[in-house]
């Protein structure tokens, strides 16, 4: 791992992408992360600071717990790249329904 | 940076006839892109569709693979942007009980901002994000 805090690094990697998974649907402690997953807490608290230094993650104290969840709006910058490429080949294969239909 | 993104449609017309739309040039034309593709493996092609400011867009091509009437493998680069690198488009055609599914799959290396900021490369596709975001 390079010290790249990029967005689409630290999606790059299927653990990561499962983790912001969850996170998405509630905040959740790093204990409670790591019982979904077969990885040590150490591999745990290291895969959240890469989501975190991407700024795809947000974390608050509570009480002694410290707890994280996903930041979408980051996301939003990947899916707004991919959104060009939908648009053109949704837009083309629209029209190929259309001349298929038209043909005999 | 490395991405793969796949599109997939089910049209009620039997494989043979989809087929057809995907490598006749004129039905190309029509849907596509204006072409001058021929189904010769190796062959460069041709596309040219209107860049939006009164311009003309051309794509660069080639026929990488072609085993009618399932499959086909382009290359695909925009004119001008050749520091880019190449990107790949695969067409896979399968019958369905209704018809015919198409899926295209684009892949490559691509945006010249996000390739500045990422050094490494990762496969995903698009509907990974879509379920992130809950679309």
């Amino acid at each position: 791992m390079g010290k790249s805090t990029d967005v689409f690094h630290a999606i790059a990697d299927p653990n990561r992408r499962r983790l912001l998974s969850l996170m998405m649907a509630r905040e959740q402690s790093v204990t409670e992360l790591k019982s979904r997953f077969d990885m040590t807490m150490g591999a745990v608290s290291q895969h959240l600071k890469v989501l975190s230094d991407a700024g795809l993650v947000e974390r608050r104290s509570a009480g002694k717990q410290r707890l994280y969840r996903t930041r979408a709006v980051a996301l939003k910058e990947v899916h707004d790249w991919t959104e060009q490429f939908s648009r053109f080949w949704q837009s083309r294969l629209d029209r190929l329904g259309d001349v298929l239909d038209g043909e005999p | 940076m490395k991405f793969e993104l796949e599109f997939e449609r089910v049209y009620p017309h039997p494989v043979e006839k989809v087929w057809k739309a995907l490598t006749d040039p004129r039905l190309l034309g029509k849907w596509l892109m204006e072409t001058d593709f021929a189904p010769v493996v190796g062959r460069e092609f041709n596309m040219w569709c209107d860049d939006g400011e009164g311009g003309t867009d051309r794509y660069i091509c080639k026929l990488l693979a072609l085993e009618p009437p399932r499959y086909m493998r382009w290359s695909w680069l925009l004119d001008g942007s050749q520091h880019l690198g190449e990107t790949e488009v695969t067409f896979r055609l399968e019958e369905t009980g209704t018809g015919t599914c198409l899926s295209i799959v684009h892949s490559g290396d691509r945006d010249p901002k996000i390739i500045e900021a990422f050094k490494g490369g990762w496969p995903w596709k698009m509907e990974i994000l879509d379920d992130l975001l809950g679309q």
